[in-house]
């Protein structure tokens, strides 16, 4: 339940950032942002993405108080290291979704760019925080 | 005559046609009336809404009352004076 919903979501962060992107630029005809495939993926990644954020929010809640009592200073520090970065990586999608991609959808193709590596530069930050959760969530068990 | 069109679009975008959301003009279509938004106000809305092919943005939807414009004439769609027209986006991003 925990170790599930992490991967799709750094999976799909990883796909969409390192190589689904420099495929399209490197395909797409030159100075032409490759609309329908960056919306339709944003469209399906979706509800696989928040189903996961959904999903490692409560079964993380769930597996502090499940775990074995241990409320040692470094067990503390682990899971506000864990705690922060989930909270940075939920904040960076959400922003992406309510935010970012309304703009994208509707952008001309120049404006189109721009978002997109701003969108990429969270994606990137999404993505290292994800390895230090993952890393965390590790040192936790 | 002039047509009353009542505009339902995402702020984003209303933004770009100053939050306008009752219009009135003079064409027969969708395609007409996008052209009249995109010459009044500006803001490349043609660019916005059409691709290449003159054609909505694949995974843009736009209404005309209760209707999806896919299941009418598309762009082409015809619009009566009154009509509500909404434009819809997908929910995307992760």
């Amino acid at each position: 339940m925990h170790i599930i919903p992490s991967i799709i979501w750094i999976g799909s962060v990883y796909m969409g950032t390192f190589i689904d992107w420099p495929v399209c630029k490197d395909i797409n005809e030159k100075g032409r942002f490759p609309y329908n495939f960056i919306v339709g993926q944003g469209k399906k990644v979706y509800y696989s993405v928040y189903l996961g954020i959904i999903l490692l929010w409560c079964s993380g809640i769930a597996l502090i108080f499940l775990s074995p009592t241990d409320w040692s200073v470094r067990r503390i520090v682990l899971i506000i290291i864990k705690t922060i970065c989930l909270s940075l990586m939920t904040g960076f999608t959400l922003y992406g979704t309510l935010v970012t991609w309304p703009k994208l959808q509707l952008s001309t193709n120049d404006e189109a760019y721009k978002y997109y590596r701003q969108y990429m530069r969270r994606a990137t930050g999404t993505f290292v925080l994800g390895i230090i959760a993952t890393i965390t969530g590790i040192i936790l068990r | 005559m002039k047509k009353r069109i009542f505009l339902k679009f995402p702020p984003q975008f209303s933004k770009l046609i100053n939050n306008q959301s009752i219009v009135e003009f003079a064409g027969d279509n969708l395609l007409e009336l996008i052209n009249y938004l995109d010459c009044t106000y500006g803001n490349n809305i043609r660019e916005r809404l059409l691709n290449d092919e003159n054609r909505l943005r694949l995974y843009l939807n736009i209404f005309i009352g209760e209707n999806n414009i896919n299941s009418l004439e598309g762009i082409n769609s015809l619009i009566s004076d009154g009509d509500k027209i909404s434009l819809i986006l997908p929910r995307a991003g992760g």
